[in-house]
């Protein structure tokens, strides 16, 4: 389900996924995914892959997916 | 580093360009960077006894041939006065969208964003001596923040330690910048650093293999400019429309729309 965008919050955008905010932020050079809780692993790979498909098919071209551990 | 020049451009607030151009100088294309007052990034912090701290900040963007990160300290007392503190690289590294924390006679710096090649792996952690303007380094222990960012530093525990949330970290070899999703406490009395959280959230970055930027913000652009003609030819040839009032070439013009498409 779509959220509704934030005011003054530019190329940011939220779904809920069970419950858990999926936040996208989209930059110049990259576009960073956060899942804001925790979710089942297999419901994470598929949003990845979602994002990591789309971006593909928009750019034509191959996209690297980095997993950001802090 | 005080001269009238940099006092002037303080007093009357003026940006490198600004100042620059008020002099009448060289294009900064050839001469370098003009000095600037006008910065991002740059913290204020007002003394009790009214004198305002101003430290470090940029001006501009890398494209732009002013832009330059500074490492000074500009001080204005009460009266206005205004003195100006230059540091070596050494001992006062390029600093900007960093924090500024008072703790007594010292101004605790916390975090910096600077030049891509002046990151490192933890966070920069300096501290100004408000009485003789030297800057040292903070040396800390325990586990701190990476490379932090616009974030923001918070005194807490009666000033005995400061709460570190938000902004943005990235490390030398990172390839983006990320967020701060975790709190950080730093223990003045100990110098060391806590991480209190450790919050679960899987993130991924995805960029283009070949490097090069991504095309959505030109592509939203594209959708956006295409909704909004779509939703302007509906208006002007409603029938509805034409019988309140005809829109002439002007008002279509001004409108920003693509005259190709509204003229045809």
């Amino acid at each position: 389900m779509k959220m509704p965008e934030i005011v003054d919050e530019h190329r940011v955008h939220r779904v809920c996924v069970e419950g858990v905010t999926v936040r996208y932020v989209e930059g110049r050079g990259d576009i960073k995914l956060t899942v804001e809780g925790v979710l089942p692993s297999q419901t994470v790979e598929t949003i990845r892959l979602d994002l990591l498909a789309k971006l593909q098919a928009v750019e034509n071209a191959p996209i690297d997916c980095i997993r950001v551990t802090v | 580093m005080t001269n009238p020049v940099w006092t002037w451009a303080v007093e009357h607030r003026l940006t490198a360009y600004g100042l620059n151009k008020a002099f009448g100088g060289p294009h900064s294309k050839d001469a370098g960077p003009c000095w600037s007052f006008g910065r991002y990034g740059r913290t204020e912090t007002l003394l009790p006894d009214g004198r305002l701290i101003r430290i470090g900040g940029e001006y501009e963007d890398w494209y732009d041939p002013d832009f330059y990160i500074y490492n000074n300290v500009i001080v204005t007392d009460a009266a206005g006065r205004t003195e100006i503190f230059g540091y070596s690289d050494r001992v006062f590294p390029p600093t900007d969208f960093h924090t500024a924390n008072l703790v007594d006679d010292r101004i605790i710096m916390i975090g910096n964003l600077s030049y891509w090649f002046a990151r490192a792996e933890k966070v920069q952690m300096l501290m100004l001596d408000t009485t003789s303007y030297g800057i040292s380094r903070f040396d800390t222990s325990g586990e701190a923040p990476p490379w932090v960012f616009k974030h923001s530093s918070e005194l807490v525990e009666n000033g005995r330690a400061i709460l570190v949330r938000g902004g943005l970290i990235c490390g030398p070899q990172w390839p983006v910048t990320v967020e701060n999703i975790d709190d950080w406490r730093l223990d003045l009395d100990t110098g060391r650093w806590e991480r209190l959280t450790r919050r679960p959230w899987r993130r991924f970055a995805f960029v283009r293999a070949d490097g090069m930027p991504n095309h959505l913000h030109w592509l939203g652009r594209l959708l956006k400019d295409r909704a909004r003609a779509e939703a302007r030819t509906r208006a002007v040839f409603e029938p509805s429309a034409f019988a309140i009032s005809v829109p002439t070439r002007d008002w279509i013009c001004s409108k920003r729309c693509t005259r190709p498409t509204y003229l045809t």
